[in-house]
C-alpha cells in the first residue's frame, strides 16, 4: 500500500460533525462504520468524498459502550468496500495498517504491529497496537496485509507512548450483522444484551438492565444547541449553505462559496471569525492592489495578508450574537461576506494579476477541468 | 571578560501614575445598554476606560492621547466612529512596503478595529451603530485599538519613511536625561554581550531564557524608549525571548540585536526617547499575588536556590534581577512595593555575584512573604484537583 493512489482508492472517508472529525470506512457501497464518539449525539453527519464534496450521512445505529456506529450514505460510493474479519487469529507482532485522517490531514496510513491481540482494558477486550494513532483516526480501519479490517481504531492512552486500541473485528462483525436486520431509522444498542433500543427508556425491555448511566435521552433528544451554533447555522441556511455539510468540529465550520474557501470559527469566547483565503499577490501592480485591499469602502469586511495569501475576514463580537438589535441584518452581513468572498478572488485574479490561493476550490476546479479536457 | 557584578541605575523613565478603574461605571454602562439607553452606555464606558478625559459625546468628540497616538471618537447619525490616524504614506517604494505592513501586521482576523486607507492617509478605524455597541465590545476596542496604533505608527515612520499624522505630544528628555540614558544603554549592551557569551558557553536553555528576559526588561524599566527603536527591539525580542523558538535561532537573533543596538549613537538614542502620555495605562496592575507568583517557594525559586548553592550564582542573580525588572517595567505598583523592588536591585548593585545572588534571594523571599496574599493556597488546591482529574482521564477518545 505504499503507492498513494492505492490508498486513495480505499473506501475510507473523513466524517465531520459539530463535535469534531473522525474517520469512517465502507462496509457496503453506501454504508460506513465509524466510532460512536465520532458521530454522537448527531443524527446527521457530513462525509467528505475524495473530490472534496461533502454529502450527508444518516446515523442509523450506535453502540456507545463498544464505541461503534453505522452511517448510511445517500449514494453508493465507487471506492473499495472492506471485509471485516474476526480478530481471533491475530498474533502479537503481526503487522497492522491504520488508515485515517490524523489531525485532519489528508488520508494517511500508519504502520505498526499488534502489541496484544486481546487486551483487557476497562472491562472490554481490545486489539492493542503500537501504531501511531492521532485525533482524527477514530473510527478508521485497522487492516491486515490482506486489506481486511481486523479492528476499528478507537482510542489510545495519552500518558503512554505507542499504546493504541482497536475494537476487535469479531465485535464489529456482530454489530454489522445486527444492523442488517434493522428497520428502525435509528437505534442505540443495549450495553448488556445488544438489543436495539428505539427510544429513551430507563430499563432495557429485553434484559431489564438499568440504562440510567447510558443517558439515552442524549442520543434520542440531543440538548439544545449552543447559541453561537444556532446563530451561525441559521445564518448559513439563510445564505443557502447547508449547515450540516459545513460543520467542522466544535464551533467550527468550513465550506466553499463558489471558488472561495470559507472558514468560520470561534477563536476565543469573545469573537466569531469569518475568513476566506482568496489569492496570492502577483508581481505587478502591487501598490494598486494593496491600496484596493485597504480601501475604506470594504468595511465592515477587511482584507489582510498572512503567509503571502490575501484573505477577507469579518469578526463579530460575542455581544453581537446575543444583543444585536437587528439579527436579520447581522445574518445578512454574513451572507454578504460569503458572496463577497466568492467574487473577490476572481476580481483579484482578473484585475490585479493575483494567483489563486493554494488549495482553493478554484485551483481544484481548474485542475479538474484540465483533467477532463485531457 | 565575564560578568562579575550587575549595576543598578535609577530609571529615567517616569513612573506611570496608577489609575484605578471604576468598574461600577462599567456595570452602569451595561445597565444603560440593557435599558436601551445606548448613548449613556457609551459615555459610561469612556468614563470607565479613560477616567481623566472629559466625555460629552453629544457636543464634542472624545479625544485622548495614547503614547504617540491620538484617539478620537465621535457620534455620526447614531453610529460611533473611533479613529486613530497612523501615517501618511511616503512617496515611492516605501509606500508599497508600508501598505504591505498594514495588511500583514496591523489587519487580521479576530480584531474589531482595522487599518483603512483614505487617500494617502492610513487610519485605524472602528465604526458601529450605538444600539449594537455592547459595553464589553466598546471596552475591547478602547483597550486594544490605541495600544495597537501606538505600536505601529512609529514603526512605519522609522522603517518606511512615512509621515506621522496628528501625533500625541511626547515630552523630550532633558540633556542630563539623554546623557544618563546613553550611559545606561552602553552599560546594558556591554552586560548583555558578556551574558550572551556565558549563555553560549553554558548551553542552558534556562539561563538563555533568563538572559533574554533581562535584555528586554532592564531597558524597558530604565528608559522611556519609543520611536522606531522600541518596536525594533521588541521585534527582535519576539524571537530571542521566545522559549518556543529553537535556541540556536534565538542566539542568532540576540547576537544580531546586540550588534545593532551597540551601534546606536547617542543622538539616535535621544531621538527615540521621550516621556509619553497614556490615557489608558499600558501597564498591568501589580498585586501581591503577582509577586508571590514568582517568589513564593515553588519550582522557580527552587531552581534559583539550587543554582546559588551549586556554584552558579550568575544564574540565580540574572533570574532574580531580570524578574525584578520585569515586574517594574510591566506593572504599576503601590509606591511602597515599587520602592522595595528598586531597593532590592540597588542593594545588589555592584556586589560580587554570590553575595548579590544571596542578597536578592533573601530580599525576594521576604518581599513575597510580606505582600503576597493567600491566592497561592487556593491555586494549590486547584492544582491538586486538576491532577486528580487528569489521573482519571488516561483513556482519551481521539476523534
Amino acid at each position: 500500500m505504499s503507492d498513494p493512489s492505492t490508498i486513495e482508492k480505499l473506501g475510507v472517508f473523513q466524517v465531520f460533525t459539530g463535535g469534531g472529525t473522525g474517520t469512517g470506512f465502507l462496509i457496503a457501497p453506501n454504508v460506513l462504520v465509524t466510532n460512536c464518539h465520532v458521530v454522537a449525539p448527531y443524527r446527521k453527519v457530513a462525509v467528505e468524498l475524495r473530490d472534496k464534496r461533502r454529502i450527508i450521512g444518516n446515523v442509523r445505529r450506535i453502540n456507545p459502550r463498544r464505541d461503534l456506529a453505522i452511517v448510511e450514505l445517500g449514494t453508493a460510493q465507487p471506492e473499495s468496500v472492506f471485509e471485516v474479519v474476526a480478530s481471533d487469529a491475530l498474533q502479537a507482532t503481526q503487522r497492522l495498517n491504520i488508515v485515517g485522517f490524523p489531525i485532519g490531514l489528508p488520508l494517511s496510513l500508519t504502520e505498526g504491529v499488534v502489541s496484544h491481540p486481546n487486551q483487557l482494558f476497562d472491562e472490554l477486550r481490545f486489539v492493542q497496537t503500537d501504531a501511531a494513532i492521532n485525533p482524527g483516526n477514530s473510527g478508521g480501519p485497522m487492516l491486515n496485509d490482506q486489506k481486511q479490517v481486523v479492528a476499528v481504531t478507537t482510542c489510545k492512552l495519552t500518558r503512554a507512548d505507542n499504546v493504541g486500541f482497536g475494537i476487535p473485528g469479531s465485535d464489529v462483525r456482530a454489530f454489522i450483522e445486527a444492523f442488517h436486520g434493522q428497520t428502525a431509522e435509528f437505534g442505540v444498542t443495549c450495553p448488556s444484551c445488544d438489543q436495539l433500543l428505539e427510544g429513551p427508556t430507563r430499563y432495557c425491555d429485553s434484559c431489564g438492565s438499568d440504562l440510567e448511566e447510558l443517558d439515552l435521552d442524549s442520543y434520542f433528544n440531543p440538548t439544545d444547541e449552543h447559541p453561537v451554533v444556532a446563530f451561525v447555522e441559521s445564518s448559513l441556511a439563510q445564505a443557502s449553505i447547508d449547515p450540516i455539510l459545513a460543520r467542522h468540529g466544535e464551533l467550527n465550520w468550513s465550506f466553499y462559496s463558489g471558488s472561495a474557501p470559507i472558514q468560520i470559527w470561534s477563536c476565543c469566547p469573545d469573537h466569531l471569525c469569518f475568513l476566506s483565503a482568496l489569492a496570492q499577490p502577483g508581481k505587478q501592480k502591487l501598490g494598486d492592489l494593496f491600496r484596493h485591499l485597504l480601501a475604506a469602502e470594504h468595511a465592515p469586511f477587511v482584507f489582510d495578508m498572512a503567509d503571502n495569501v490575501i484573505r477577507l475576514s469579518l469578526t463579530l463580537h460575542a455581544s453581537d450574537i446575543f444583543t444585536h438589535p437587528d439579527p436579520a441584518a447581522l445574518k445578512e452581513r454574513i451572507a454578504t461576506f460569503i458572496a463577497m468572498a466568492d467574487k473577490a478572488d476572481n476580481h483579484l485574479i482578473d484585475t490585479y494579476g493575483c494567483a489563486p490561493a493554494p488549495n482553493t476550490q478554484l485551483t481544484f476546479l481548474k485542475e479538474g477541468s484540465k483533467a477532463a479536457d485531457a | 571578560m565575564t560578568i562579575t557584578s550587575l549595576t543598578y541605575t535609577p530609571p529615567i523613565r517616569r513612573t506611570a501614575a496608577t489609575t484605578t478603574l471604576d468598574f461600577e461605571l462599567l456595570e452602569a454602562a451595561i445597565a444603560h445598554f440593557e435599558a436601551g439607553e445606548f448613548l449613556e452606555a457609551v459615555q459610561k464606558v469612556f468614563m470607565h476606560i479613560v477616567p481623566n478625559t472629559p466625555v460629552d459625546l453629544v457636543h464634542t468628540p472624545v479625544s485622548f492621547t495614547q503614547g504617540s497616538s491620538r484617539v478620537s471618537a465621535k457620534l455620526v447619525d447614531g453610529w460611533l466612529d473611533i479613529t486613530v490616524p497612523l501615517v501618511r504614506l511616503p512617496a515611492g517604494g516605501g509606500a508599497v512596503a508600508a501598505l504591505r505592513y498594514a495588511l500583514t501586521s496591523i489587519n487580521g482576523s479576530g480584531q474589531l478595529s482595522q487599518a483603512r486607507l483614505h487617500g494617502d492617509d492610513l487610519f485605524l478605524e472602528f465604526r458601529e451603530r450605538l444600539d449594537a455597541l455592547h459595553p464589553h465590545k466598546l471596552v475591547e476596542v478602547l483597550r486594544r485599538m490605541p495600544m495597537a496604533a501606538d505600536r505601529h505608527d512609529d514603526w512605519m515612520v522609522g522603517q518606511f519613511g512615512a509621515t506621522a499624522l496628528d501625533r500625541g505630544s511626547i515630552q523630550p528628555v532633558t540633556d542630563d536625561e539623554a546623557n544618563a540614558a546613553y550611559e545606561i544603554w552602553k552599560l546594558h549592551w556591554n552586560d548583555v554581550e558578556e551574558l550572551f557569551k556565558d549563555a553560549q558557553r553554558k548551553r542552558s536553555v534556562w539561563f538563555l531564557n533568563e538572559v533574554t528576559a533581562f535584555t528586554l526588561n532592564r531597558l524597558r524599566f530604565a528608559l522611556p524608549l519609543g520611536g522606531s527603536l522600541l518596536p525594533r527591539l521588541m521585534e527582535s525580542g519576539n524571537t530571542f525571548n521566545d522559549s518556543d523558538v529553537d535556541p540556536m535561532k534565538r542566539e542568532t537573533a540576540l547576537a544580531k540585536c546586540i550588534k545593532e543596538m551597540k551601534a546606536i549613537s547617542a543622538d539616535e538614542l535621544r531621538k527615540n526617547l521621550g516621556h509619553a502620555e497614556y490615557a489608558i495605562s499600558p501597564l498591568a496592575e501589580g498585586t501581591g499575588a503577582k509577586i508571590g507568583e514568582f517568589f513564593i517557594e515553588g519550582s522557580y525559586m527552587e531552581s534559583i536556590d539550587k543554582y546559588r548553592h551549586t556554584g552558579n550564582p550568575l544564574e540565580a542573580l540574572i533570574a532574580l534581577t531580570g524578574t525584578y525588572y520585569y515586574l517594574l517595567a510591566t506593572h504599576t505598583w503601590d509606591p511602597e512595593i515599587e520602592a522595595a523592588l528598586k531597593a532590592g536591585l540597588a542593594a545588589a548593585s555592584g556586589k560580587p555575584l554570590r553575595e548579590a545572588a544571596n542578597l536578592m534571594y533573601d530580599h525576594a523571599s521576604e518581599l513575597a512573604a510580606a505582600v503576597a496574599d493567600d491566592d497561592e493556597d487556593e491555586d494549590d488546591e486547584d492544582d491538586e484537583d486538576d491532577e486528580d482529574e487528569d489521573s482519571d482521564e488516561e483513556e482519551a477518545g481521539i476523534e
